[in-house]
């Protein structure tokens, strides 16, 4: 069901002017889980990242934290990552909507040099907001992802200029 | 720094604190810090981003 969500916030997101897009589902990666961190990076991944204003991730909760398999991806980078715009769709079966898996994200993608921005997106009781093809039930939705792309893409471009043209301390 | 994508000069844009994982990385760590100093750069004209170690801790910035 996360699958959905992801469809439509790159639906959503593609929409907007000037913006490229891709979707990326860390299941399909080839990084393997003999070891962890950037000694398992994966080249085409990484230059993903590295090419990346921004990341919107779509997260589906389990236990009340994120699935392993999402950090262990996210750890295969940093530099990639620093001073770069995150927004975090949470998504849920249960009636919270991934909150807790956003609260706890949130940490680890602040560790990981990425600006979180304050608008989330959540998708609760997931199972009844898409039809089987994946189309949107619920359009009371659209205003809210509508502001959390606002907030992200404004993220993304003062992030931007601030990594080509501020240097950090003010030297040069 | 410059960019191996399009030669332009980079800005230093982030002094990331990186918590060692290997033994060489632990060897060089700061303990005050807790870690080793990541320096990262930005590409003005491509947006590319690349990144070093700092040699010596809270030395001048390159």
């Amino acid at each position: 069901m996360s699958e959905h969500a992801a469809n439509l916030m790159r639906t959503q997101l593609a929409k907007r002017a000037g913006v490229a897009t891709e979707l990326i589902d860390v299941a399909k990666l080839p990084i393997p889980v003999t070891d962890v961190g950037e000694a398992v990076k994966d080249a085409g991944f990484a230059e993903t990242m590295n090419g990346a204003d921004a990341l919107v991730i779509v997260a589906p909760e389990y236990n009340h934290g994120y699935p392993g398999l999402l950090k262990h991806v996210l750890d295969t980078n940093l530099k990639e990552y620093i001073h770069k715009a995150a927004g975090i769709v949470g998504v849920s079966a249960g009636a919270f909507g991934g909150a807790r898996v956003i609260q706890n994200l949130i940490p680890v993608l602040r560790e990981l040099g990425l600006v979180t921005i304050f608008w989330d997106v959540n998708f609760a009781t997931v199972g009844s907001r898409f039809d089987d093809d994946g189309n949107l039930l619920d359009e009371s939705f659209l205003p809210r992802i509508d502001k959390f792309l606002d907030e992200l893409l404004w993220m993304a471009e003062t992030l931007r200029y601030g990594r080509a043209n501020v240097t950090i301390g003010g030297g040069s | 720094m410059t960019c191996s994508k399009c030669g332009t000069e980079m800005n230093h844009q982030a002094d990331k604190l990186v918590h060692p994982v290997t033994k060489e990385e632990a060897a060089s760590m700061t303990l005050a810090l807790d870690g080793v100093i990541e320096i990262v750069f930005a590409c003005p004209g491509c947006g590319r981003i690349d990144s070093r170690r700092e040699s010596e801790p809270h030395s001048e910035r390159s």
